[in-house]
């Protein structure tokens, strides 16, 4: 008996109902009243008083069975044949498609080294993007003769025979607005300035007239070369992940001292190259001057970099100028 | 600069490895850009006898051929015609490296190899396979009475040499010659720098007065030494000379001028020579004239030297222009036979000015311009006069002139080690201070507790403060090297700014609304910026290099349209810009500067197609009213939408002010802008002041929970017949100003005109929102204010319930 039982069960798994018909022929195979499992039911009076209980249990069981795939077959059949009630209720057709927006990679860029100045503890400033030659120059430590004042390199605004009357220029880095800051707040400082700055160059692939730029400026009692590697450790880190390769070396900045550029590892092991991506240094005593500050009471740091130049890098651009084209087909990429 | 590693293995003592030193120098602050290898090792060749030859059995153009190699035999298969028994050969045995590099710039390593079945143990090469000559005619064949086995590089002598090209800051002219380049090394290696020794003139008889040196401005000359040398020879440099300056990029011209120019890569102080014999009179001057000069310099240019510029002349013409270049006409030549050597100061602002007016560097000028040594002139001077009584025994010193009208004092400064403690972040011993800042030859020692005084050599102009030294102790420590606390700066309580915080508002809510951010150019032409306004109003750049950049943006529309048009022109179909920047007007007050105006501006614009084709709908243009609700919906965003109001201004745009002040506009772009972005279609922007912004947000304070009613509100329409002047805008603000503060807002719901409504007439409904916190609104509560407001619009604009 239980055998037969096994049976029918291993028949109710293998059936397949893919139509209305076969629907009702499994109704009458096993669930009408001359049904393969009406039938078992016939035995029961056969079997021992003993064993009746286990038997009715598993006959109970194998009905209830092929009740439940008759059932779940009878709402299958039943959804694949509900009527298509029109062409347009298909609900695989397209839909409207709503305009996205996108955030320049620039802006991208930015936001992300943003966030990790928050990290930092630093907050933000801005200052003009046409600045007198004290804030863009003198003050930051460029003797009068400096190349970068010539106009070869630089954008004047304004350059009056009366030396009482300020030049004017576009700033050509973002540098002034530390200053400004200094005169405006006592330290401590720690803030981020970025901002758009100008070179008289012609344009190329590799420069564009304009470009924006990162400063950074942190001045308190007891900031050091250490300090200023600490936060240079993180923020490469954060920007470029943990296992990046970075080396510091001296370099040269009217107005820091010492001054030192950072370059990070790019390719591979065996197949890449140093690139450098910021300049930094401790600020220059004569900025402190100039300023306001005492140095003697005061240190600090300060560091920039290229924001055209982080997002090239990050992005496998090979030609500054697209970020001035505004291409949509370019902008769509950095949604 | 270029730097020949076995010249600077003259003075210090180098690694073999080439890499290693041009890490060093990037660590000290003289990064390496470049490592190129000059000339070829012929070491791992061999002389080989050919003893025997036999065809190649299934080539026919090779051969079989055994030689001895002064050991034993090998057998080498060979394609050169030219091979003949008895040779002597240049061999490249099994796992040699030949000399030249393969087309992928790789070297060439010479394997066991099979041709055509039969083994090969070497190569016989020919003279362009050594890197000898282009020769490829057949293989090289030496002398007879060569013999087997030794090496080729004792038979052909090949210049070899690393050089290291290295970027120098301005800071640092000490290190545009090789002796300043060793001396960095040598202090960070702590290795001895042996530098030349050179005979001082003292001991040599001054022969006569043949000369006399006039300095008309100590200011801009402080030093001038000249050498007169007679019995001179010019003929080409010898071997060595020629060695050294090919290898750093020089071309050998003769003997007198090479030895100027080592002696310059050697210590930085450019000389020059004259011959003497082309020289008028028996003074040398040193001056400047008050009118442009002309004159031709050594490379036949005739120059125009402006008025102010400093000159070496004799009694009667110009022979050089100090510190840049000499003249042709005392240019030193194969029939020289008396030369003045000059090794002089001059000041570095003088001739920077020189060199820019004439668009004129060369290498002396470079390093005039940096500040070279105030203090090294006759040790140079006696080193090239050294120099060439090597190479030409027979010439004689005849007179040594000095003039030192300004001898510099030495620079004595204090360095407090607890400063540099300080500075550094880290605590440096005293005696490795002091033993590091001797080695770059800053004599230093303890003078009290803590303080160490240093005096300055005069080849280190860049070191004047107490920062400086520090600077050159962190960077032969090494940046790398010190410790970083790796526990993070301590936190900052000062808020992020407002500013930045409403300008992050402004990119979210806008990229959100589906608009995509540009970046557009802030520097246009003066035609293109006339366009959008009075030129005169604007700010102009005075030195552009082209014309397309002379004038600051006066608005964010130019960048914008050029942005549609660009994409226009490449098939774009629909599209939505928004743009943050600063633009520039001219402001007598100034926002920075007087005179200078400099706000912030957001620009949102839109053109082209809303959607495509669509089975839902055709496609659909966007329209100003797509516009303004995307700037409704920012002003709602940013809080600002019950404080900005409209006013129209023609037919396609509206003016928004927030209270009196004008906030911007929003228009459809006009007719003749259309024509020169050539824009086939309607283009909306709006242009808004992002400072106005600013400041009306920092109103708000911050923002505060209002309760949610708990009584429904009620709505109330009334339809509007009015004349068709009168705008649908104006009487929506009457609306609301009339409808007491249970009123809470008033909608447009349709908007008729035509049958039932006379000509002239329209008619506009409006639904009106009722609600009050306290009870639930009745009928009977607001038809009052309705009769009101009606009444009232009745009586002041003849405006009508549509009945």
């Amino acid at each position: 008996m239980k055998q037969e039982i096994a049976q029918i069960k291993q028949q109710i798994k293998n059936y397949t109902i893919s139509s209305s018909d076969e629907l009702e022929a499994f109704r009458l195979q096993f669930l009408s009243k001359k049904g393969s499992i009406q039938e078992l039911f016939k035995f029961m009076k056969k079997i021992p008083k003993k064993e009746k209980a286990a038997f009715g249990k598993s006959l109970n069981e194998l009905k209830k069975l092929a009740q439940n795939t008759f059932d779940q077959a009878k709402v299958a059949q039943s959804d694949t044949h509900t009527v298509l009630l029109s062409a347009k209720d298909d609900i695989s057709l397209t839909s409207l498609s709503l305009p996205v927006g996108s955030v320049h990679p620039l802006t991208k860029t930015l936001q992300e080294m943003k966030n990790i100045f928050y990290r930092l503890g630093f907050n933000i400033a801005d200052g003009p993007e046409v600045e007198d030659d004290f804030h863009n120059f003198t003050a930051l430590n460029f003797p009068p003769n400096h190349p970068a004042r010539d106009t070869q390199d630089t954008f004047f605004i304004r350059k009056d025979e009366n030396p009482t009357i300020p030049d004017l220029v576009l700033r050509t880095h973002t540098s002034p607005v530390q200053i400004r800051l200094m005169e405006k707040q006592a330290p401590p400082i720690r803030s981020i300035m970025p901002g758009r700055v100008y070179r008289n160059e012609a344009v190329s692939p590799k420069s564009y007239f304009l470009f924006h730029q990162v400063e950074a400026l942190y001045v308190d009692q007891h900031v050091s070369v250490a300090d200023l590697k600490e936060s240079l450790i993180t923020f490469v880190k954060l920007m470029y992940g943990s296992d990046v390769i970075y080396r510091l070396r001296p370099s040269y900045f009217p107005f820091t001292e010492p001054s030192l550029e950072m370059d990070i590892w790019w390719g591979s092991k065996t197949n890449g190259k140093w690139l450098e991506i910021l300049g930094s240094g401790m600020v220059d005593p004569n900025v402190f001057m100039a300023s306001g500050v005492d140095p003697e009471q005061y240190s600090g740091f300060a560091w920039g970099m290229g924001v055209e130049r982080i997002a090239i890098l990050k992005y496998g651009i090979s030609d500054i100028r697209i970020f001035y084209d505004n291409d949509i087909r370019f902008l769509n990429q950095f949604i | 600069m270029k730097l020949s590693c076995n010249w600077l293995n003259d003075y210090v003592s180098l690694p073999e490895n080439v890499q290693e030193i041009a890490d060093t120098l990037t660590l000290i602050g003289l990064e390496e850009e470049k490592i190129e290898h000059i000339g070829v090792s012929l070491n791992q060749i061999i002389v080989g006898e050919i003893r025997t030859v036999i065809p190649h059995p299934d080539a026919d153009r090779l051969s079989i051929c055994t030689v001895f190699d002064g050991n034993k035999e090998l057998k080498i298969v060979c394609g050169a015609k030219n091979v003949e028994v008895g040779q002597k050969v240049a061999v490249a045995p099994v796992n040699s490296t030949l000399p030249i590099l393969d087309k992928q710039g790789k070297p060439i390593k010479i394997k066991k190899s099979k041709l055509r079945g039969v083994d090969s143990e070497g190569m016989i090469c020919a003279e362009d396979e050594l890197g000898i000559s282009d020769d490829h005619s057949g293989i090289m064949v030496l002398p007879p009475d060569t013999s087997p086995g030794i090496s080729l590089s004792q038979l052909f002598h090949s210049y070899q040499d690393s050089v290291i090209e290295i970027a120098i800051t301005p800071n640092r002219p000490d290190a545009t010659s090789h002796i300043g380049v060793a001396r960095d090394l040598s202090a960070k290696w702590a290795v001895p720098l042996s530098i030349p020794t050179v005979t001082t003139p003292e001991q040599i008889v001054n022969q006569g007065k043949k000369f006399t040196i006039s300095i008309e401005d100590p200011n801009k000359c402080s030093r001038y030494v000249g050498v007169v040398m007679d019995n001179i020879q010019v003929s080409p440099s010898p071997a060595w000379l020629k060695n050294r300056l090919e290898a750093i990029g020089l071309r050998s011209i003769n003997n007198i001028v090479d030895v100027t120019n080592y002696v310059m890569y050697e210590w930085g102080q450019p000389l020059h020579a004259f011959d003497a014999d082309n020289l008028k009179g028996s003074t040398i001057h040193i001056k400047s004239f008050d009118d442009t000069q002309e004159f031709t310099t050594l490379d036949g240019i005739v120059r125009e030297v402006p008025s102010g510029s400093l000159f070496i002349c004799d009694d009667e013409q110009i022979i050089a222009i100090a510190g840049i270049m000499g003249g042709e006409n005392s240019e030193v030549s194969l029939s020289t036979t008396t030369i003045v050597l000059e090794s002089a100061y001059f000041d570095p602002s003088v001739i920077r000015r020189c060199s820019k007016q004439l668009s004129l560097q060369t290498d002396a000028s470079y390093r005039f311009e940096r500040g070279i040594d105030t203090n090294n002139q006759l040790t140079t001077a006696m080193r090239a006069a050294g120099l060439i009584q090597e190479i030409i025994p027979d010439a004689l010193i005849t007179e040594t002139i000095d003039i030192h009208p300004a001898p510099k004092k030495i620079l004595e400064l204090s360095l407090r080690v607890s400063r540099v403690h300080q500075i550094l972040g880290l605590k440096i011993d005293e005696e490795w201070i002091i033993k590091q800042l001797n080695r770059l030859e800053i004599l230093s020692k303890i003078s009290s507790s803590g303080i160490i005084e240093c005096q300055i050599p005069t080849f280190r102009p860049d070191i004047e403060r107490e920062i400086d030294l520090i600077e050159e102790i962190g960077r032969l420590y090494d940046y790398n090297n010190i410790p970083s606390p790796s526990n993070g700066i301590s936190l900052s309580s000062s808020p992020f700014s407002n500013w930045e915080q409403d300008k992050q508002k402004i990119i979210e809510t806008l990229v959100g609304l589906g608009f995509n951010e540009i970046y557009s150019n802030s520097l246009i032409s003066e035609a293109e910026a006339s366009q959008f306004g009075n030129i005169d109003e604007m700010i102009a750049t005075l030195n552009p290099l082209t014309k397309d950049m002379t004038t600051l943006r006066p608005s964010l529309l130019p960048g914008f349209l050029k942005a549609i048009s660009y994409n226009k022109n490449r098939n774009a179909k629909g599209l939505r810009f928004f743009e943050l920047g600063n633009v520039f007007f001219s402001d007598e007050k100034g926002t920075f500067h007087k005179g200078i105006g400099e706000q912030t501006h957001i620009l949102i614009g839109l053109a082209g197609q809303k959607h495509e084709d669509h089975w839902l709908s055709p496609s659909t243009k966007n329209t100003f009213m797509d516009l303004k609700s995307s700037v409704q919906s920012l002003l709602v965003s940013l809080g600002l939408d019950h404080r900005v109001n409209e006013k129209i201004d023609g037919q396609n745009s509206l003016r928004y002010y927030i209270g009196k002040q004008y906030l911007g506009n929003l228009s459809q772009v006009n007719k003749t802008l259309q024509t020169i972005y050539e824009l086939d279609q309607a283009v909306y922007f709006a242009e808004f002041n992002f400072q106005l912004i600013h400041e009306a947000r920092r109103d708000f304070g911050v923002p505060t929970f209002s309760k949610i009613p708990r009584y429904p509100g009620i709505e109330y329409d009334i339809a509007l017949v009015m004349d068709r002047e009168i705008t649908a805008g104006t009487i929506k603000t009457e609306i609301s100003n009339m409808g007491t503060k249970l009123l809470e807002k008033v909608c447009i719901f349709d908007v008729y005109e035509g049958k039932n409504i006379p000509n002239n007439k329209k008619s506009i409904a409006y639904r009106l929102y009722f609600i009050d916190p306290n009870k639930t609104l009745n009928l009977s509560d607001i038809e009052p204010i309705i009769d009101k407001v009606v009444r009232s619009l009745n009586k002041k604009y003849n405006i009508e319930l549509r009945s």
